[in-house]
């Protein structure tokens, strides 16, 4: 069986290029994971939730309607109302948006940074590497949320300094990351045969030694993505995310917790909403690296 | 005290057997010039006669039997004062007092300070009223009798006030307490060294303290200033030892000592504060139904800010007494048969929305007045504020001053969606229905500061949001931290916030609107008015109670027509007690008082 495959491989790699052949056994190994597929889909409803908000939410998300106060969970009101008379299931079905958005954008800035730092220290080493490398040290030395509680306090609490927090405290992972694959790459035959044909740093950088650090990148990317939404819901249970009214689900959370004991719909479903979104990204991230890693592969 | 007064036998039993109410006593006694030693020899007999008929009565706690009375003439809190009632008589249930035993009781706040004159908060004086003694004492039913003090006289002309002290206290470090000790903490007080909080308020304008003789203090002030006495009765001018604060330096902010029952011996910050029983205690304080210490070991205050993990506390018998409760356990624990409710209608400014003169929008009168009419008190109080409260009819809590003329239409802007949308129609702010409206370009739009008790502003803020976007109005919730929010008030950084004064005397008033106090404690509204500063003035200066009653109506009323605050709710003073606790009670201030509680087997 493994002598077979390892045969058809070597056939095919004679056959075709080598990037479809990866992303052919990419695909392969994905469907072979459960665990990946079921967070496949998931983070697909959330995000078709995420985009289709407004058709799909029955009610305004953050109108008061006094009335219909601390409603239990019912058929006008599925995950019944809050202490404003709020419709939950709409506030969580827009929080996904939230959410969803604040994962990307503060992964975003992580990758952004990260990865920039990353590649320019492990390509051109030396004392360039040392400082880098020292000052995400110094950011590592901290525990990443903690490190986002210090910079959100020092800017302000706001969705947009919340990414920005959440973003910054990533950074070291990814240089990290990044740095290790291309100190591991920068040796390659490709990349010398390269430079000595007088192609420019930025160039290999960026069409040779990139698209060979990414795959790692991803997978952290994407459990990424789910820690981001959790530390972002962690802040904003503190108050020091998004604000009033806007329905996302930590500060849904922390406005909820005291009804916990009698009206335990409106934190429960907001709680629901972040593992279930969390959940998908790390299984799909597990299987992605399962898929990406080729010393998993069968 | 009471074979002191022979003469005044026929007074002394019109005021006993109530034919005169005692307050009208103490006022027409006040308006006759009485003298002082006279008079406070009748106030010392009111005070003993209070005692003689809790006697009678079997030995009720006497503090929240008394809250209906303090506040009859408030029609909206008959309900739930009269829950406080019920539970009076439940304490009489327990019996006998025991002596022994210590409790834990959960406070939502850590006090910035446990040094009652440097702090600016209620907290801290929720702590500090059980474990220290003023000169005077001001009772539930705000009948002002002598403590630390045995009498006092007022000059005629309302500057000096000359007091004659006790010859038979110390304080818990026996330094002894005399005339010099009453000026040294006057002085203190007003040190412009010292940062004092609530205290130097309550000495405006204070001049000095003379020496007289050992136990004659005369205080003295450049004006005349009618609050005094009710100050000196108050929370916020206690006697603290002079040689003991000087030895202790900053430990003064964690174990002040004092000439209290109990004293202040350990302060764990972010943790908890404790009293222990003072055994040199030697006398009955007027809140007391005994001579001597307290029944309590020990009374721990634990500071645990969450609210629902403080309800658990007093549930799982963590703690046996806890306060600010939320709306909606305070409803569970009510109807369970294990706890006792005690709400005390708290005196003072109620909580209010704070609205920025200076600042837009809310410079503009019709922006202030469509506020008013745009927030639905009743909605609020029935969903999120439920049994903690009763609508605000002013800028005084209506325990404190509570009169039918202020119920006009014209001072008290009933909820109206339309009227509030025709105000700002009118004054220029247009828009669609559903819009944020706009004025030559600008947003209808203001921040709202408030402090974030760590876990987001209070729940109220965001129905004030939700209430105010209905008409047009874009409300930013600003919550943050103490200081910052204090600064921005100072400052008037943001065109609206929030405030409540705890506070037993009309004179709160001029610190929430005098001009002197722009800039500090508290006109956080950035008022200047020439009018409203005379009629400031006018209240302090008045001997007469009827007439300063009346000046601060007047006065009032001006501030409901100015639309400056949008009275939110007066709230009460809410405690849930495990079922063996007993002999909680309140002074005119509406600070509790637990030196004489006792445990039930």
């Amino acid at each position: 069986m493994q002598a077979t495959q390892s045969l058809e491989r070597a056939e095919g790699g004679l056959r075709e290029s080598r990037i479809p052949r990866r992303y052919r056994d990419f695909a392969r190994q994905l469907r072979r994971s459960k665990g990946a597929l079921i967070g496949l889909t998931l983070l697909l409803c959330m995000v078709f939730l995420a985009v289709f908000s407004p058709l799909i939410a029955p009610y305004d998300p953050i109108e008061l309607n006094a009335q219909d106060y601390l409603q239990s969970p019912r058929s006008e009101h599925l995950f019944g109302t809050d202490q404003y008379g709020r419709d939950v299931f709409s506030r969580v079905i827009y929080g996904a948006r939230i959410s969803l958005v604040i994962g990307l954008i503060s992964v975003g800035i992580a990758l952004l940074v990260g990865v920039l730092v990353g590649l320019v220290a492990g390509y051109y080493g030396g004392l360039l590497d040392s400082t880098l490398m020292r000052l995400i040290d110094v950011m590592l030395a901290f525990p990443g949320i903690l490190l986002a509680l210090a910079i959100v306090s020092i800017l302000g609490p706001s969705l947009v300094n919340l990414m920005i927090a959440v973003g910054i405290s990533s950074i070291p992972t990814y240089a990290r990351l990044t740095r290790g694959s291309v100190l591991a790459t920068r040796g390659e035959l490709y990349v010398e045969a390269a430079r000595v044909t007088g192609v420019p740093n930025r160039l290999i950088l960026g069409r040779h030694i990139l698209p060979n650090v990414v795959a790692p990148v991803i997978v952290a990317a994407t459990l990424g993505v789910g820690a981001a939404i959790l530390w972002a819901a962690a802040l904003s249970f503190l108050g020091l995310g998004s604000q009033p009214p806007e329905p996302e689900w930590g500060r849904m959370l922390s406005e909820g917790r005291q009804y916990l004991r009698s009206q335990w719909w409106i934190a429960t479903f907001p709680g629901i909403a972040i593992m279930l979104t969390v959940l998908a990204l790390n299984m799909l991230g597990d299987g992605l690296r399962d898929a990406l890693d080729p010393r998993l592969r069968g | 005290m009471q074979s002191d007064l022979p003469e005044f036998g026929t007074v002394y039993e019109r005021v006993t057997t109530r034919v005169v109410d005692r307050r009208q006593f103490l006022t027409r006694a006040l308006a006759l010039g009485l003298s002082a030693p006279l008079l406070g020899g009748l106030l010392a007999a009111c005070g003993d006669d209070d005692d003689d008929d809790d006697d009678d009565d079997g030995g009720s706690g006497g503090g929240t039997g008394d809250d209906p009375t303090a506040t009859s003439a408030d029609d909206d809190a008959s309900t739930e004062t009269e829950d406080g009632g019920d539970t009076t008589a439940d304490d009489s249930a327990g019996g006998e007092p025991t002596q022994g035993g210590s409790i834990v009781i959960g406070v939502d706040q850590e006090p910035p300070t446990m040094d009652p004159h440097a702090s600016p908060s209620a907290i801290t004086f929720t702590i500090t009223s059980s474990a220290s003694e003023s000169l005077l004492y001001i009772t539930d039913t705000r009948e002002i009798v002598p403590w630390l003090a045995e009498s006092y006289e007022v000059s005629d002309d309302g500057t000096a006030f000359t007091f004659t002290l006790r010859e038979d206290v110390t304080f818990q470090d026996d330094t002894a307490f005399n005339a010099e000790a009453v000026k040294w903490n006057f002085d203190r007080i007003v040190d412009p060294d010292y940062t004092a909080g609530a205290s130097l308020g309550n000495l405006a304008g204070y001049q000095g303290t003379e020496v007289i003789d050992e136990f004659t203090a005369e205080v003295t002030f450049d004006a005349a200033f009618a609050p005094f006495l009710t100050y000196a009765a108050g929370s916020f001018l206690p006697m603290l030892s002079p040689t003991a604060t000087e030895e202790q330096g900053d430990a003064v902010n964690e174990t002040p000592v004092t000439t209290g029952p109990y004293q202040i011996s350990e302060y764990v910050a972010r943790d908890h504060v404790t009293l222990t029983r003072w055994d040199g205690y030697n006398r009955q304080a007027p809140w007391s139904d005994h001579e001597g210490p307290g029944y309590l070991d020990e009374i721990s205050w634990q500071f645990i800010p969450e609210a629902g993990t403080r309800v658990t506390t007093v549930e799982s018998g963590e703690t046996q007494m806890i306060t600010v409760v939320p709306a909606q356990d305070l409803a569970r624990l009510e109807d369970s048969d294990d706890y006792t409710v005690v709400k005390a209608p708290w005196v003072g400014a109620p909580r209010m929305l704070v609205l920025n003169v200076k600042l837009s929008p809310t410079d503009d009168l019709a922006v202030r007045q469509a506020m008013n009419h745009a927030i639905d008190k009743d909605t609020l109080i029935n969903t999120l504020i439920q049994g903690s409260g009763v609508k605000a009819i002013g800028v005084l809590t209506a325990a404190l001053l509570d009169d039918p003329s202020l119920l006009e239409d014209q001072y008290q802007y009933p909820y109206d969606v339309d009227r509030a949308k025709q105000l700002l129609d009118e004054a220029g702010w247009t828009g669609d229905d559903g819009d944020i409206r706009s004025k030559d370009g600008q947003p209808l739009q203001l921040e709202f500061n408030t402090i974030d008790y760590g876990g987001g502003p209070d729940e109220s803020s965001q129905f004030v949001q939700g209430q105010l976007r209905e008409v047009g109005i874009d409300l930013q919730i600003k919550a943050q931290a103490r200081p910052p929010f204090y600064e921005d008030n100072y400052s008037g950084a943001t065109a609206m916030t929030s405030i409540f004064l705890r506070v037993g005397e009309f004179d709160a008033l001029y610190s929430l609107f005098h001009s002197s106090n722009v800039g500090g404690n508290f006109n956080w509204f950035q008022l200047e008015d020439p009018e409203i500063d005379e009629l400031l003035e006018k209240g302090r200066a008045e001997l007469d109670v009827d007439a300063r009653r009346e000046v601060y109506l007047d006065l009032e009323k001006r501030l409901l027509e100015m639309a400056v605050a949008v009275p939110l709710h007066d709230d009460f003073s809410v405690w849930i007690m495990r079922g063996n606790l007993n002999g909680l009670k309140f002074n005119g201030f509406t600070y509790p008082i637990v030196a004489d509680m006792w445990l039930t087997e």
